[in-house]
């Protein structure tokens, strides 16, 4: 398999704890997630219809869409209420001292 | 339960459908049918009053299930049924032919149908319509494609997308509602007043304290006459006011019923093997220690899917914040739990910049939220209620506050007295 390949990064700073930033990539938009310390990137589009998990509401690992209550667990990508039905496109993180790194 | 029973949901709309998915799901093995009164599979009303009125849609994208899911569910879908009589002696149900359906437990997911104004025509000729379904929504388009004015009777939710999507299509729009302002019996003067703004600058009449008397239908256009003498005229009549439970077949077949099905938190009616979900039960809420009987697809859902469980013997009661949402006039509208007999009303953020929520408390307690444009608010309003968190009105208010701290304020512990 190939080295995963950087596709998006977002500011360090950026990151707030408990909420998520929406960065443009090459795969469509991706929303990172600071959760308890850890850096969580998935699909930023809905799989139910069009709207942003960026602006969803973060509860512990599962982020609630917020255009119908739709709910994922952003560790698994799993959706884990109606009308979500479809899991989360799921993407790989590094970091170093200034940037969070969204990789494929 | 034993495999060789059989299920019967009556009303095949999102209740009816996700009803179904969920017997499937828990792993009920037994017969499964479901009567439709229209022809269309079970399908997503939520567009019909948006983009639907101003485009044809694609059926695939409206449906709950594809229509293959039925086959590979072994479930069996009798649409252009309508059922006329439940039998709970021998517990059956019959349709307008006279063909009888036996079941072992029957779903009465028979949802509501539009109030019509007098002068409602069930005719493709009418130019007074109503909209609750597909065919409503097919009619209403081609209505509107060629109107130049149109006259919306009512200012709730429906009446203001249909107004909306005039709006779009160049229209001019007239809004007519009988209270004092646009929702200010769910809403409140505060909001009401808000939105009436927000729909006169966006070039809606909007005329208030209008009780109709008479609408006719004259030549090419529609004449509406109010108590006061107040009279107007327009290509179309949308009538936006409201809807009523289907719950005559219940009635008739000797359950209890009161504004909708009566049933308790399981979604049990009256009689242990009868079961009602989605809008046309009126469900025992525990949160609030009364019934309810919430018109909203989340509800419709959300009830449904924990109502099935029931009926194979789950025993959990359901409770659910009521929750809904709108688009219209390029705006996000939500609308979390519900205002009645709120004494304080706090308001977050600028109308003006299309960007605000308004809080409804009830002895220092949310009890419900109304947001534009503004779903995180509403997400944090949801918990606030179902937690009983007390708060601070000055806090709430003040646009520094970050709100989901106030969730975290008392760890989530209610406050009951
Ligand atoms: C135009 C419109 C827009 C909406 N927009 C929103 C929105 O933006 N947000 C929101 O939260 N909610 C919205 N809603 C509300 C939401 O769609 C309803 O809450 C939901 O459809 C209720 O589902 P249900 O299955 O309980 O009932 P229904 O959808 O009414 O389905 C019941 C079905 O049962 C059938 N039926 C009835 N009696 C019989 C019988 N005797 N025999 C056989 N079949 C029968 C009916 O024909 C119907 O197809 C909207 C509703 C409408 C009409
Ligand atoms: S778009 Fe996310 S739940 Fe519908």
């Amino acid at each position: 398999m190939s080295a995963p390949k950087e596709i998006a990064r977002c500011p360090l700073a950026e990151l707030r704890s408990g909420e998520g930033v929406r960065v443009p990539s090459e795969a469509g938009p991706v929303a990172v997630f600071l959760v308890d310390g850890e850096v969580l990137a998935v699909q930023d589009t809905c799989t139910h219809e069009d709207a942003s998990l960026a602006d969803g509401f973060l509860e512990g690992h599962v982020i609630e869409c917020p255009l119908h209550g739709g709910q994922f667990d952003l560790r698994s990508g799993a959706a884990v209420c109606l009308p979500a039905q479809h899991p989360l496109r799921r993407f790989g993180t590094r970091s170093d001292s200034e940037f969070v790194y969204v990789t494929a | 339960m034993s495999a060789g029973e059989v299920i019967a949901i009556v009303g095949a709309g999102l209740a009816g459908a996700r009803a179904a998915e969920s017997l499937r799901g828990q792993g009920f093995t037994g017969s499964i049918v479901m009567f439709g009164e229209e022809p269309t599979a079970p399908y997503h009303r939520p567009p019909l009053s948006k983009s639907v009125l101003t485009e044809e849609p694609d059926l695939a994208t409206l449906l709950v299930h594809p229509e293959s899911w039925y086959r590979d569910h072994d479930v069996e879908l009798r649409l252009g049924c309508r059922i006329t009589g439940v039998d709970l002696h021998d517990r059956c149900v019959q349709d307008a032919r006279g063909n009888r359906f036996p079941f072992g437990k029957l779903i009465l997911t028979t949802g509501a149908a539009a109030r019509g104004l007098d002068g409602c025509r069930d005719d493709p000729e009418s130019r007074v319509l109503v909209l609750r379904t597909l065919a409503d929504a097919s009619r209403l388009r081609a209505r509107l494609a060629t109107a130049r004015s149109v006259l919306v009777v009512g200012g709730g939710f429906i009446g203001a997308e249909v107004a909306s999507g005039a709006v779009g299509l160049g229209c001019s729009v007239t809004m007519l509602e009988a209270a004092e302002g646009p929702f200010s019996r769910s809403l409140g003067t505060v909001t009401s007043k808000i939105l009436a703004d927000f729909y006169r600058g966006l070039g809606v009449d909007v005329v208030t304290s209008v009780h109709v008397t008479s609408v006719r239908e004259s030549g090419a256009g529609v004449a509406v006459t109010a108590e006061d003498g107040r009279r107007w005229e327009a290509d179309l009549v949308v009538a936006g006011v409201g809807a009523v439970p289907a719950d005559h077949l219940a009635a008739d077949g000797g359950l209890a019923t009161g504004n909708g099905v009566l049933v308790d938190a399981r979604g049990c009616t009256s009689v242990p093997f009868v079961f009602a979900a989605g809008d046309v039960a009126n469900r025992f809420e525990p949160a609030l220690g009364r019934h309810i009987r919430p018109e909203h697809w989340q509800n419709a859902q959300n009830h449904a899917v924990a109502v099935a469980r029931n009926v194979l013997g789950a025993d959990q009661p359901f409770s659910e914040v009521p929750w809904f949402w709108s688009d219209q006039f390029s705006v996000n509208l939500q609308m979390v739990g519900s205002s009645q007999g709120a004494d304080d009303v706090v308001l977050r953020g600028a109308p003006d910049d299309r960007r605000f929520s308004v809080f409804y408390l009830s002895r220092s307690r949310v009890v419900a939220a109304f947001s534009m444009n503004n779903a995180r608010d509403i997400a944090v309003a949801k918990r606030l209620i179902g937690r009983r968190t007390v708060v601070d009105a000055a806090t709430l208010a003040h646009e520094g506050t970050d709100l989901k701290s106030l969730l975290s304020q008392d760890g989530g512990k209610s406050h009951d007295q």
